[in-house]
């Protein structure tokens, strides 16, 4: 059973569209989409999540979620800036989205224990932008999505994430505006796919 | 110059309103906006509306804030024509609504044996039906257009984390809207406490023991004493209201944007 699985898969946003493209993505592996400023990575990733229109296959875990809602899908999407609601604590924030282990867990990793009990527009940016990949990476989804992962992070707290990331089982996209060694597939747009880069 | 031309419509229009505003408040004068304070009749009055305009702003927040959030996020099939539907009260002449709402409780409506023994006539909450009727899409058009410019992607994240609409509404949403829905829900107070045409209709005069006997709403008095005691008579009432409703809007401006 593939992780994600994209055939003949389109996505349109604002009169662009992507596409076709047929990937697989197991688990274990992650894929990194690259290319220029307005190439259409966001846009792939949001048609994914059905937040763009798409036609096409997409399927998680043997399931083909395209007709489902958003939430429904399993597939948890981290955009490129942080958008975590100024208003709540990241403690709040892990009770209604998270594995609240795991996620405290992983704030510890980062030395970013302290900010549990802040509310998130308290943090930095790149605190926030990386509170909520931790996040995401604590919930109980079957797939990750990530947009620019490493934009708005320190050299260190980049490479300590990269590293994470790699011992992650659930498949994983990335996008990234250049190439990045040591991905497991790559998806170069405008659109051309690769095996093992 | 090219400033001048494009500045002026707008100086026209502040002067439209701000003009009459300005004359009635020096018609009235300082002693007589106090003296209209002081009148117990224009204070339960006043009392009256005011407790009814606070149920039909509270009902609007209750129920317009989730309806302006499904209709923002088109998460309603046909939330197009829903939208026009809420909106219609805004083009129904008020007197033509006060006729509607009545006629739905009265003997010739084929509600009558489910609505029948309600009677909205000169009641509070005939008033507060009235208030909620033309209120409510003032409501739910701020309401919407405040969530439309909220950040869609951070909603996107938490949808792709699971959280069901429903769930990032009330847990997350809401609490990011407080400041909007205190200043929407002033302005459509204020909008419930300035209207006439149903109210004149539905709640001419309402008694409920013991707080109200046969108390007019605050604009029904007004008209009531300009059609009766001619125009010197309504313009202490008039100004006195407009104080109260220009403290609302001041209310509503100093409310955080969130």
């Amino acid at each position: 059973m593939s992780g994600i699985v994209l055939r003949n898969f389109r996505a349109k946003r604002g009169g662009f569209a992507v596409g076709p493209i047929d990937l697989e993505v197991d688990y274990g592996e992650r894929a990194l989409i690259y290319g220029p400023n307005g190439s259409g990575k966001t846009t792939i990733l949001l048609g994914i999540i059905g937040a763009a229109d798409a036609d096409g296959g997409v399927s998680v875990a043997g399931q083909e979620i395209s007709s489902l809602p958003i939430h429904e899908r399993g597939v948890s999407y981290v955009p490129a800036h942080p958008v975590l609601p100024g208003w709540i604590t990241v403690n709040e924030m892990l009770r209604m989205t998270g594995r609240r282990e795991t996620a405290v867990d992983l704030l510890e990793r980062f030395n970013l224990g302290w900010a549990r009990n802040r509310p998130t527009n308290a943090l930095s940016t790149g605190e926030r932008k990386l509170v909520q990949i931790l996040v995401a990476l604590s919930s109980d989804t079957k797939a990750l999505l990530l947009d620019e992962p490493f934009s708005n992070l320190s050299r260190s707290w980049a490479s300590r994430l990269e590293e994470l990331l790699r011992s992650e089982p659930r498949p994983m996209m990335l996008t990234h505006h250049e190439w990045i060694p040591k991905f497991d597939k790559y998806l170069r747009l405008p659109l051309t796919v690769q095996e093992d880069g | 110059m090219r400033d001048l031309s494009i500045k002026t419509p707008l100086y026209a229009l502040a002067a439209v309103v701000a003009v009459p505003i300005a004359v009635l408040f020096y018609s009235a004068g300082p002693v007589g906006i106090a003296s209209s304070f002081e009148d117990p009749q224009f204070i339960s009055s006043l009392g009256l509306t005011m407790l009814g305009a606070s149920i039909a702003a509270a009902l609007n927040a209750a129920l317009g804030t989730p309806a302006a959030y499904a209709l923002a996020r088109g998460l309603i099939r046909g939330e197009g024509a829903l939208y026009d539907l809420l909106l219609s009260p805004v083009s129904i002449p008020h007197t033509v609504v006060g006729i509607m709402l009545l006629i739905m409780f009265s003997p010739a409506s084929p509600l009558h044996y489910l609505l029948g023994s309600l009677n909205p006539l000169d009641t509070l909450w005939g008033m507060i039906l009235a208030m909620f009727y033309v209120s409510a899409p003032i409501y739910v058009m701020s309401m919407r257009e405040h969530f439309e410019r909220s950040d869609l992607e951070m909603e996107r994240f938490l949808g792709s984390l699971g959280m069901s609409p429903s769930s990032i509404f009330y847990s997350v949403i809401l609490r990011g809207s407080l400041g909007s829905i205190a200043r929407i829900s002033l302005l459509s107070m204020g909008r419930a406490i300035s209207e006439f045409g149903s109210i004149v209709i539905l709640a001419y005069s309402v008694s409920m023991a013991p707080l109200f006997y046969y108390v007019k709403p605050a604009t029904v008095l007004i008209w009531y004493k300009y059609d009766v005691y001619g125009l010197s008579a309504a313009v202490g009432y008039a100004s006195a209201l407009l104080v109260v409703t220009l403290i609302l809007s001041l209310l509503a401006y100093l409310a955080s944007e969130d």
